[in-house]
């Protein structure tokens, strides 16, 4: 599979609501092997994507642009692979019992 | 106001959104020379439809180039044949540009840009050597 089949698919939950679009997809970096490892999917709620990803980080500056940027990109969220059932062509699918994190970079 | 969402548990490793830190990024080789710019990633072994809590992580096994402008934009699937992949295992650091550990002659990436070389611009007069 290819990053670009993954974005943007249509999140949904145990029972097929829909509850967002996969956004971003998370990755960790080994420092010894420097294989990057899926963590998880970003979900957005109300854009099918994000810019600068304002709603990630703690920077603030330039203020306006900043509070517009995470005001437009609110209610998303991270959901860890652990809590992904299936990626399907027409949507992935969550477990039941999902947890949803701050989308925050750490 | 609802409550701020928890923290997702931290891992000893460097965290990247594929997105925002991987996409578009340009690719140098080992000598500092320009390869490619990142259009997308390979992600190893993840098929549709397969039980996710059931297999390891998936992991990038590949950069991917090629001309996806068009996709982006207006939608579909570039032909598989037409993307140049530059596999994970060849890249030595990652910070506002990716570096590899080999030189860009080696690379399949660059294999029109060498065929333009040899091919056309070397027979231009003056056209097979640096400038002086």
């Amino acid at each position: 599979m290819i990053l670009s089949e993954l974005l943007q698919l249509p999140v949904l939950d145990a029972v097929g609501t829909r509850i967002g679009v996969v956004t971003d997809v998370r990755f960790a970096l080994d420092h010894d092997s420097g294989d990057a490892h899926m963590l998880g999917v970003l979900i957005g709620r109300r854009s099918r994507a994000t810019f600068l990803g304002y709603e990630r980080k703690t920077e603030t500056a330039p203020a306006l642009i900043a509070r517009f940027l995470r005001w437009r990109a609110r209610g998303s969220f991270l959901v860890l692979l652990d809590d992904v059932r299936s990626i399907e062509p027409d949507g992935v699918r969550l477990r039941t019992d999902y947890r949803r994190y701050s989308p925050e970079l750490p | 106001m609802t409550d701020p969402l928890p923290q997702a548990p931290s891992v000893d490793a460097r965290v990247v959104d594929a997105r925002l830190h991987l996409l578009d990024r340009q690719v140098l080789d080992v000598e500092g020379d320009p390869v490619a710019t990142v259009d997308d990633l390979e992600i190893a072994d993840l098929q549709y439809g397969e039980r996710l809590p059931d297999r390891p992580a998936p992991t990038i096994s590949a950069l991917i180039s090629g001309p996806i402008l068009t996709t982006r934009l207006f939608g579909g699937r570039t032909p598989p044949g037409r993307l140049q992949k530059i596999g994970w295992d060849l890249v030595a650091d990652l910070d506002i540009v990716f570096t590899l550990e080999v030189k860009s002659e080696s690379l399949e990436v660059t294999w029109f840009e060498r065929w333009l070389a040899s091919r056309v611009i070397g027979r231009i007069p003056g056209g097979d050597h640096d400038p002086e």
